[in-house]
């Protein structure tokens, strides 16, 4: 009886302190606007609807799309290892029949990937008890801890000392803030970089077939027909990769692409003639000359899809 | 099944109601539900190595009661035999065909013999290190008349199965676990403090400290040629307490869950990294297993009663097959091998000096010494393990990798918090297994709620108990 009583108040001291844990980081991350966790996610559902261009996909757009050179009021939402559930999410969430041209950066790699299940959904669990499309979203993709309907503050897992930091010592101001976030190269990553393309020497990663995953047509569906319904111009392209020794990957995406009428434009080989390392953080990413001299080009390529 | 998985989170609470409602009954029921519940715990993972599992407890079973009604002794050797060799045959071949054959294959081939041979596309079952040397254990103490034979086969089957240390021990003994298996288990307060208290610490040392170490430590392992010396050293270092928490939660969610159906385990953990010596070290690293390597190994070989050199031997032969009994690699060979030779020479200056350790210093050269050996240990390869070693005496000391700051920030953090429980209970000396009885409810409670606080914020990703894969 006595085991049974303490198990009673075991459980009940964990779901009030778990309540008390909820609301107090609930409002924490209300405040938050900074940060690459919830801040940047908070700072895009409350410009989203204002917003005229915005720019989605993973790292990769995060740091080589400068909003800036766009002119009208753009905001890039490139996160850190997101792929197209998070990004198909995320746009719609955006405001209905709002004419807003979405660009979204999609890898080749991401998007063949045979096994993909929305790994990447883990990043708007934050949002789980506040936002019913993402919700939705997460439910529709079984990526739902289902712990979190009784524990809430699972939703914060992961993210709390950053969260609390951001809060206290936020490291920019948000309101200057595009989402765009330059690669200044150090001495210690150029010389990674050049190990890497040492150990990479003459490897090729190409694949005998392309096959997109069932969740991804999934999302590309779900992505073109939402973009018809409410006025979005959807574009979908390729950033520069150093070197690229693999183009059967890049002719399936055009492939694909094509077949669901997507718009789409491959720049996997626009840094091609160009040696410089310089221009790189390593073989997928750019630095802040490469990353600035791409997007005065975007812009300008992109000059009349986005009127 | 593991157990930080939705399934086990239902699985665990029916099997629990179901055995104590069944405690009013014979302890046959409450054997039989458990025997189930570990069949189907084991059978989660892969249905058809069930087989294999009922297939080696009948055998011992057997061997177990024909030894023991044998009427001669080399009848006896024989069915000692059969046991012994079917039970390492299945070992071998499960986990080490593979590493022999291409061992066999290169060795032969360095001399000039080259022969044709077949890789098997070989699924290693879980547990089988574990189960077999169960087995082992009771047929050979059998053999050595230490125990009779258990007539009842669902206790038997329940001893080499019971599903909280089927995968991945604690090693238990007959003489130990059986005597509990055959009486009556009651449901006391004290276990159910000491149980609960153990489930919530093992959970926070695998889910929240030895996950956020692992990733740091993944990052740079899986690019050890393009490191430092610093990050390598900080990684290997990371790696020494993720194995550390990662085993000894998994022990302590193992013996505390035994311990919600009355039924104590061996422990296997007593802070290690506390350890004067590597001697020391291996009296609270994985006990069960060292010590079941010292009894039915090392002694058998003649442990030291057959002179200095004869000891020495004993050791190197006890630690290599105990690094081969982890893994099929010569880099669990090379670990082993490092503790052994270490061993050995402490064996000899400790005689020489006439002293038991070398105090502080000790502790840190030992910490320093298993870190060295946790390369080989982590390492996918001779080669990389050897990069790494050398890339720590070449003093390329420059910047840290830092990776994700936030992670890197959250795994020191909750480090701290698991080394500092670990110095209190080294101060207080007092064991992990005990904490729960010994400590008040209101200290219990606020313990309680906070560990599971700090695993619901903090857990990472899970990725398996390290120990599975022996």
């Amino acid at each position: 009886m006595k085991s049974f009583k303490l198990f009673i108040i075991v459980v009940l001291s964990i779901f009030i302190l778990d309540k008390i844990a909820f609301f107090c980081l609930l409002q924490i991350d209300k405040r938050v606007f900074v940060g690459e966790g919830v801040g940047k996610l908070n700072h895009f559902l409350k410009l989203k609807d204002t917003t005229e261009i915005i720019f989605f996909g993973n790292s990769r757009t995060n740091h080589n799309v400068n909003p800036k050179m766009f002119g009208k009021s753009t905001f890039n939402m490139g996160i850190n290892g997101r792929k197209t559930a998070f990004s198909t999410t995320l746009i719609q969430t955006l405001p209905k029949h709002k004419k807003q041209f979405v660009v979204l950066q999609l890898d080749p790699t991401n998007v063949f990937e045979k096994d993909y299940d929305g790994d990447d959904m883990d990043a708007l669990l934050v949002k789980y008890h506040q936002n019913k499309i993402i919700r939705k979203k997460i439910n529709e993709m079984h990526m739902e801890n289902y712990f979190s309907n009784v524990i809430w503050s699972l939703d914060y897992n992961g993210i709390v000392l950053s969260l609390v930091s951001n809060f206290v010592h936020p490291k920019y101001k948000y309101k200057k803030y595009n989402g765009y976030d330059p690669i200044k190269n150090s001495k210690a990553q150029k010389s990674i970089f050049i190990k890497r393309l040492k150990m990479n020497e003459g490897k090729n990663d190409c694949l005998e077939t392309y096959k997109a995953s069932g969740l991804e047509l999934k999302c590309l569906d779900q992505l073109m027909s939402f973009c018809k319904k409410n006025n979005k111009v959807l574009i979908v392209f390729t950033s520069p990769e150093y070197k690229d020794k693999c183009n059967k990957d890049n002719l399936a995406m055009k492939k694909l692409m094509a077949s669901k009428g997507i718009k789409y434009y491959d720049f996997t080989n626009f840094y091609d003639k160009n040696d410089n390392l310089d221009y790189w953080k390593d073989e997928e990413h750019l630095s802040k000359i490469g990353a600035e001299e791409f997007s005065v080009y975007l812009s300008d390529f992109l000059k009349n899809d986005l009127k | 099944m593991i157990f930080n998985s939705y399934a086990f989170a239902l699985f665990f609470p029916i099997v629990f109601v179901l055995y104590w409602l069944l405690s009013k009954k014979n302890i046959l029921y409450q054997n039989i539900l458990l025997l189930v519940a570990s069949y189907v715990f084991y059978g989660w993972w892969d249905w058809r190595f069930l087989f294999l599992l009922v297939f080696s407890t009948s055998l011992d079973y057997y061997t177990g009661l024909k030894m023991h009604s044998a009427s001669t002794s080399n009848l006896k050797k024989i069915w000692f035999w059969i046991s012994v060799s079917v039970n390492l045959g299945f070992l071998g071949f499960f986990k080490y065909y593979n590493f022999f054959i291409t061992s066999l294959h290169d060795s032969f081939k360095e001399i000039g013999v080259n022969f044709n041979y077949s890789m098997l596309n070989i699924i290693l079952p879980v547990g089988i290190s574990f189960y077999t040397f169960h087995g082992l254990s009771y047929v050979i103490d059998i053999y050595k008349d230490k125990i009779k034979p258990e007539k009842d086969i669902v206790t038997y089957s329940l001893f080499v199965s019971f599903f909280p240390l089927l995968v991945a021990g604690p090693i238990e003994r007959a003489t130990h676990l059986l005597p509990q298996l055959k009486t009556k288990r009651f449901f006391t307060d004290k276990y159910f403090r000491e149980g609960l208290f153990q489930i919530t610490m093992g959970f926070f040392r695998k889910m929240v400290i030895a996950d956020s170490l692992a990733v740091y430590v993944d990052s740079i392992y899986k690019n050890s040629e393009i490191h430092n010396s610093s990050s390598l050293l900080l990684a290997s270092v990371f790696y020494a307490f993720q194995i550390y928490f990662d085993f000894s939660g998994y022990s302590d969610i193992a013996i505390g869950t035994a311990k919600l159906f009355g039924i104590k385990l061996l422990d296997n953990f007593n802070l290690p990294y506390f350890s004067k010596s590597l001697t020391e070290f291996w009296r609270r690293w994985h006990m069960s297993l060292s010590f079941w390597l010292r009894d039915y190994l090392y002694i058998s070989l003649g442990g030291n009663r057959k002179g200095i050199k004869i000891t020495y031997r004993n050791l190197m032969i006890t630690m290599l097959l105990g690094g081969l009994w982890h893994g099929a690699s010569w880099n669990f060979v090379i670990w082993g091998g490092i503790h052994g030779l270490v061993l050995s020479l402490e064996k000899f200056s400790f005689q020489k000096l006439k002293i038991n350790d070398f105090g502080f210093l000790g502790g840190i050269i030992t910490f320093a010494i298993v870190v060295l050996a946790w390369v080989f240990f982590r390492s996918p390869d001779i080669h990389s393990s050897l990069f790494i070693i050398h890339k720590f005496f070449s003093f390329d000391y420059g910047a840290l990798f830092i990776g994700n700051i936030n992670t890197l920030i959250n795994s020191v953090l909750v480090l701290l918090i698991g080394l500092s429980f670990d110095v209190y209970m080294f101060k207080k000396n007092i064991a992990i297994e005990s904490f729960g009885s010994r400590v008040s409810t209101l200290g219990l409670v606020t313990l309680v709620c906070f560990l599971t606080m700090l695993i619901v914020l903090f857990y990472s990703n899970s990725t398996n108990f390290i120990y599975f894969q022996f």
